[in-house]
């Protein structure tokens, strides 16, 4: 029988037929828990782990504690999974996508989404299904970081979150699934370099994400020469693409108090004419990004490289 | 008689076509997948068996014929029945009823292939036709129609406790195999008992509600 390591990292919220739910806020809810899904111990036999995360999901010292547990079981087991609240899936598959590179085993994430709406706790259609079928992908050779949900296994990079109660609440943002529940489980096989797996266990959010381009004056600000901001990203818009000039006095100001300004446009920018002047990303998710400068932050400080590394395409995370 | 063996070899190649497809569409290492996959590949031998059994003029060939479809025919029950097992998740089948149905089938195998215990042949209009011992041959049903209701009570009792993506997909597996099954098991099983061989033909032909049911989840196209 297979080995797979549960861990309990938030989002663990089981139906039950009264309409209540069991979940596991310390180790020892675990027993209880686990007797109100024993199809999983039919499956594998399971071993958990319980991350007292402390309401901070994101949190440095929690993601690194949720590394060095699967660094340190990855060899005894066949596959891990990972639960964790809806909500910041798509972040946490990110940032274990870039600080646990090539995985040995499948790494599969998932979660109980449990919304209020109206005063009334609305209970999730597919956890008890979402958890059966994470251990069949344990059970496959899918040796990625992936979310699974509804029908749908995703590459971390890929998710997008589309629907707050359904289904399928994930999709991928080019349609290319991982792999797909229909009958049994249809894998689409990636090519990927056979490469050692790696474990990061530093990352550093010294940056600013915008969703727009600030005023000018807002910007002087933020682009002292004395604040301790070194990094920002824009989310540039078509019509901010036009808007040359305002670009490239945004440039000058960051040039001038070196700080590394980057502009990021999900789509794609029409023409690169900014080329060796201001940094344009673009074909990749949002949270993959900003996962991505965290780990190239955690290994360097240098700007050429940190340039270098997010324009290179290190693991297939830029979209088609 | 030309156009029932077309009709059986269309079927038989639709079978075949089918558990390749699932082979290689859901390839991975889950047992069910296996079990299923056989079950189509025997299905594909039964209809191939029935079909070539209509045109044989030659009793001892017959004979061998109606051996090899009754065997496919107990491995397809066999097949499902380990599917319904292990689909999803493996239900521990009761250790008792795990032996009953072990002896069982090594009993069903000893009579379908020890002399003419349980199947004979006669010729009518210069075709050959099997003639079960009727005893035996109600033996035979029980044992198909017990692992089939058994096998469908562990699938309803999955379905019951499924939630999500699983239990809609439990739904056409019962639905389909279900259907598929027991109208199979109608004109193979009991036109036959009731000495109604020229009917048995047909059987094959319900397997199509399984293809269509299964096909369907494999190829669905989603609203993304």
């Amino acid at each position: 029988m297979n080995k797979v390591l549960l861990i309990f990292y938030g989002g663990n919220q089981l139906s039950e037929k009264k309409g209540s739910f069991v979940s596991v806020e310390k180790e020892s809810d675990i027993n209880k828990w686990m007797q109100a899904i024993p199809e999983i111990s039919l499956m594998a036999q399971i071993k958990t782990v319980f991350i007292d995360r402390n309401n901070k999901i994101l949190d440095k010292d929690n993601i690194k504690k949720l590394i060095h547990y699967i660094e340190d079981n990855i060899d005894k087991v066949d596959g891990i999974v990972i639960l964790n609240d809806t909500d910041t899936i798509p972040l946490l598959a990110n940032q274990l996508f870039w600080q646990i590179q090539n995985p040995s085993k499948p790494i599969v994430i998932t979660g109980s989404n449990v919304i209020e709406q109206d005063n009334e706790f609305l209970p999730d259609l597919s956890f008890k299904a979402n958890l059966i079928n994470a251990i069949q992908v344990v059970n496959s050779d899918l040796n990625e970081v992936s979310v699974i949900y509804g029908n749908r296994v995703i590459l971390a990079p890929k998710i997008v979150r589309t629907k707050l109660h359904d289904l399928n609440i994930f999709k991928s943002i080019d349609k290319e699934y991982l792999a797909k529940i229909d009958f049994g489980l249809s894998i689409k096989s990636r090519i990927k370099d056979k490469r050692k797996a790696k474990y990061y266990y530093d990352f550093k959010y010294d940056f600013l994400f915008f969703n727009t381009v600030p005023d000018i004056k807002i910007l002087e600000v933020l682009l002292n020469e004395d604040s301790n901001l070194k990094i920002i990203v824009f989310k540039a818009l078509p019509n901010q693409i036009i808007e040359r000039e305002k670009l490239v006095k945004v440039f000058n100001l960051a040039q001038k108090n070196k700080k590394l300004v980057i502009f990021y446009n999900q789509i794609g920018f029409g023409k690169d004419f900014f080329k060796d002047t201001i940094l344009t990303i673009s074909k990749i998710s949002p949270e993959c990004l900003t996962t991505k400068l965290s780990w190239i932050l955690g290994k360097t400080k240098d700007e050429k490289k940190i340039r270098n590394l997010l324009k290179k395409n290190i693991q297939g995370e830029f979209l088609n | 008689m030309w156009i029932k063996f077309s009709i059986l070899m269309l079927v038989a190649l639709l079978n075949l076509i089918l558990g390749i497809l699932i082979s290689i569409k859901n390839q991975g290492k889950e047992k069910f997948i296996k079990y299923f996959v056989l079950l189509y590949f025997s299905a594909t031998i039964w209809t191939l068996g029935l079909g070539f059994a209509l045109l044989i003029t030659d009793a001892n060939l017959f004979l061998i014929i109606a051996r090899v479809f009754y065997v496919a025919a107990t491995v397809i029950i066999l097949s499902f029945f380990m599917f319904s097992v292990h689909f999803l998740y493996s239900y521990k089948v009761n250790k008792v009823l795990k032996y009953i149905i072990i002896l069982f089938t090594l009993y069903i195998f000893y009579i379908i292939l020890s002399g003419d215990l349980f199947i004979g042949v006669y010729e009518y209009r210069g075709l050959m036709h099997e003639l079960e011992d009727s005893t035996l041959h109600l033996v035979y049903g029980i044992y198909f129609i017990g692992i089939m209701i058994y096998s469908h009570y562990l699938l309803f009792s999955k379905y019951h406790k499924s939630q999500g993506v699983n239990k809609s997909r439990l739904l056409f597996v019962i639905i389909g195999t279900a259907i598929s099954f027991v109208l199979g098991t109608f004109f193979a099983w009991y036109m036959p008992y009731i000495n109604k061989h020229y009917l048995d033909w047909i059987a094959p032909i319900f397997v199509f509600f399984m293809t269509f049911s299964i096909s369907y989840l494999l190829f669905k196209k989603e609203n993304e």
